[in-house]
C-alpha cells in the first residue's frame, strides 16, 4: 500500500510538556483521515510537524515519501492546507488573493476555480478582511483546492462556522473529492461533520495515538449495551477493561463494549454476567464513541 | 516557477502608499540639495530654515524606512507558525532574494542614485562622486540592516516596535548608568578624557571615523549572515543569540579598534615636539 503520510515515533516537546508522544501513523493514498482528540491533545502540533512548520524533537515523518523537514515547493505544490489559525493576507481582495496563489501552482485550474467560486458564492471584489470568518475559510479552501492537490490538510476548518456554512463546506469537499483520488487529513472537534467525510479515524490523547482504524470497523466494534439481570447482584459487579462507561442500577447494567462482535459478543456477555436475561446492543455514532473515549482518557490521566 | 515577480509585485502593491511618501520625501530632499542653496543665498530666513528642514526630511525618510522594512519582511514573516506562505510552494531562498532586492533596490540603490544626481547637478567632479559611492552604499546599507534583523525575528509590527523600543530603552539605561558611574568614580573616565583633548582631536576624529566604517562593514556582513541564516533555517532562538553576540562584538570593536586607516594628510601631522608633549601629558 502506498502511503501519503507516515510518521515513525514522532515526538515533539515544548519544554517539559510533551505535545506529540512517539506517534506512529500511516495514511494511505486516497484515504480521508479524521484526526480527532480533545483540546491540547496534539492534533495541530502533529499537523505543523508534518507541514514543516515545527521541527520534531525525535522520530521521523514523511509526506509523499519526503522527510517533512525537507519539504520543498515541489511537494507544497501538491498539498492544500487550510487552517483556522492560518493568517491570510487580509489586505488583498479575494480576486487578487486567488490570482496571487495561482502564480505559485503550475497545475492551477481556472475552470475549476470558477466552479468553486460559484459553488461557495464568494465575492471577488471584497477585501479578505471585510469578509466573514466563514467566507474567509471558504476563500482559503478555494485557494487550496483550485490546483487539485493530491493531499488536502484541514486543521479545524469548521471552527467558528455557522451550520449553513459548515454544510456548504462539507458538501463542497465531498463533491470535489468524489471524482478525484485525493487524500484528506482533517483535524476537527466537530465529530458529526467529520463522520460524514472520513473513512478512517485516528484519536489522539496527550500526544499519543489511541485509536487508528476505519470508521466502519470502529463503529462495528463499539456498542452501547444494556443488560437486564434476572436478579440484582449481591455485590458490585466487576467489569472487564474493554467495557467502558459501565454503570449498574439495580438489575440493569449499561456499558460501552469496545470489542463487540455480533454473536460472540453476546455469548461473552452471558459468560461474564450469568444472571442476564436480556441483552440489547445499540450502534454508536462516531461522536458518541469519541465522547466515551475522551472521558476514558480523562479518567485515566487523572 | 519564478516566484520572485509575484511576491515582489504583491509587496509593492501592499506598500505602495508608504513607498510613494518615501519617494516624495526623496524628491524634496534632492530638490533642496540642488536648488536650496541658490534660493537661500539672498534670504537669511531661508538660510536658517533650510538646514533644519533638510534634517527634518532626512529624519522622516529614516522613520519611513524603519516602518517600511518590517512591513516588507513581515508580510511573509519568518517567525511563528501561522504565516500563509509556510504551506505554499514558496521557497525560502527566493523569498529572501525578493525581500533583499526590494529593500536594497529601493532604500539603497534608489537613494544612492538620488544623491549622485544631486552631486552631479551641483557640479562635483566625477572623481569625487565615484569616491563617495562606497561610503554612501555602506552608510545606507548599514542603516537598514539592524531594522531588517529586528524584523526577521519578530512576527508582527507591534512586536517589532515593542522589541525595538525595549532595546533602545535598555541602551539608554546603560548609557545613563555609565554616566552615573563616571560621575561617582571619576577614575573610570579620566584616561578617555585625556585622549580627547583639543591637542590630539584630529587623530581622535579620524580614528573614530575608521571605527565607524569598520563597525558599519561589520553590521553589513554579520547582519547579512544572520538574516540569511534566519531566512533559511527559521531557528529564531539561535538567531537572537547570534544577534546578541554580534552586538557584543560591535561594542568591542568600538573599544579595541586602533587602526586609523583614514589617514590625516601629512601636513596636518603634528611636529615631534608637540607629540612628545602629548606623551608627557598622558603620563601625567
Amino acid at each position: 500500500m502506498e502511503y501519503v503520510i507516515t510518521t515513525e515515533q514522532l515526538t515533539k516537546r515544548f519544554g517539559k510538556q510533551v505535545a506529540i508522544n512517539n506517534l506512529t501513523l500511516n495514511i494511505p493514498t486516497g484515504c480521508i483521515f479524521a484526526f480527532l482528540g480533545p483540546n491540547g491533545a496534539g492534533k495541530t502540533t502533529t499537523i505543523k510537524a508534518l507541514m514543516n512548520i515545527l521541527s520534531p524533537n525525535a522520530g521521523t515523518s514523511t509526506v509523499f515519501g519526503v522527510d517533512s523537514r525537507k519539504l520543498s515547493p515541489t511537494e507544497f505544490a501538491q498539498i492544500g492546507y487550510v487552517s483556522e489559525n492560518q493568517e491570510l493576507p487580509l489586505w488583498m481582495k479575494t480576486g487578487y488573493f486567488l490570482n496571487y496563489c495561482k502564480s505559485f501552482y503550475p497545475t492551477w485550474d481556472d475552470g475549476f476555480c470558477q466552479q468553486l467560486l460559484k459553488q461557495f458564492d464568494i465575492p471577488l471584489d471584497k477585501k479578505l478582511k471585510s469578509l466573514s470568518r466563514g467566507m474567509r475559510m471558504k476563500a482559503a479552501l478555494v485557494s487550496s483546492l483550485a490546483y487539485r492537490p493530491k493531499l488536502l490538510v484541514l486543521d479545524e476548518p469548521f471552527s467558528g462556522l455557522d451550520p449553513l456554512v459548515r454544510e456548504e463546506f462539507v458538501s463542497g469537499i465531498l463533491e470535489v473529492t468524489e471524482t478525484e483520488n485525493w487524500t484528506i487529513f482533517i483535524s476537527s472537534h466537530d465529530v458529526d461533520e467529520v463522520e460524514r467525510l472520513a473513512d478512517r479515524v485516528g484519536i489522539i490523547d496527550k500526544g499519543a495515538l489511541m485509536v487508528n482504524e476505519n470508521i466502519e470497523e470502529l463503529q462495528c466494534r463499539f456498542r452501547w449495551v444494556e443488560v437486564t439481570l434476572g436478579e440484582a447482584p449481591a455485590g458490585a459487579v466487576s467489569f472487564p477493561a474493554e467495557w467502558l462507561a459501565a454503570e449498574q442500577k439495580g438489575r440493569a447494567v449499561r456499558f460501552v463494549d469496545t470489542q463487540y462482535q455480533e454473536d460472540a459478543g453476546q455469548q461473552r456477555i452471558r459468560s461474564l454476567l450469568p444472571a442476564c436475561t436480556d441483552i440489547a446492543a445499540q450502534g454508536m455514532s462516531l461522536r458518541e464513541i469519541f465522547v466515551v473515549l475522551a472521558k476514558q482518557f480523562k479518567q485515566s490521566n487523572s | 516557477m519564478n516566484f520572485l515577480l509575484p511576491v515582489l509585485k504583491k509587496d509593492m502593491l501592499h506598500l505602495r502608499l508608504m513607498l510613494i511618501c518615501w519617494a516624495v520625501l526623496l524628491c524634496i530632499q534632492s530638490f533642496m540639495g540642488i536648488g536650496g542653496a541658490k534660493i537661500a543665498i539672498d534670504n537669511l530666513q531661508l538660510q536658517v530654515i533650510l538646514p533644519q528642514l533638510t534634517i527634518f526630511i532626512r529624519f522622516l525618510q529614516g522613520l519611513m524606512v524603519i516602518v517600511i522594512v518590517p512591513l516588507l519582511v513581515q508580510s511573509d514573516p519568518l517567525v511563528g507558525t501561522t504565516a500563509f506562505w509556510f504551506t505554499r510552494p514558496i521557497g525560502r531562498k527566493p523569498l529572501l532574494i525578493t525581500k533583499v532586492c526590494f529593500a536594497a533596490g529601493t532604500f539603497v540603490l534608489l537613494a544612492l542614485l538620488a544623491e549622485l544626481f544631486v552631486f552631479t547637478a551641483n557640479g562635483f567632479p566625477l572623481k569625487y562622486i565615484l569616491l563617495a559611492i562606497p561610503e554612501i552604499l555602506i552608510e545606507k546599507t548599514s542603516f537598514i540592516i539592524p531594522f531588517f534583523l529586528l524584523a526577521v525575528i519578530t512576527p508582527k509590527f507591534s512586536r517589532y516596535a515593542i522589541v525595538g523600543v525595549s532595546i533602545l530603552a535598555v541602551y539608554i539605561a546603560v548609557i545613563i548608568l555609565w554616566l552615573l558611574l563616571a560621575a561617582l568614580i571619576p577614575e573610570v573616565t579620566k584616561i578617555k578624557m585625556s585622549s580627547s583633548t583639543i591637542d590630539n582631536l584630529k587623530d581622535y576624529y579620524t580614528l573614530n571615523l575608521s571605527i565607524r566604517v569598520i563597525r558599519n562593514i561589520f553590521i553589513i556582513l554579520f547582519g547579512s549572515g544572520i538574516i540569511v541564516y534566519q531566512s533559511l533555517s527559521r531557528k529564531t532562538l539561535r538567531t537572537v543569540l547570534g544577534i546578541a553576540a554580534g552586538f557584543l562584538v560591535l561594542i568591542a570593536l568600538g573599544r579595541l579598534w586602533k587602526v586609523d586607516f583614514i589617514k590625516t594628510p601629512p601636513a596636518d601631522i603634528p611636529d615631534k615636539d608637540h607629540s612628545r608633549d602629548r606623551h608627557i601629558y598622558h603620563r601625567r
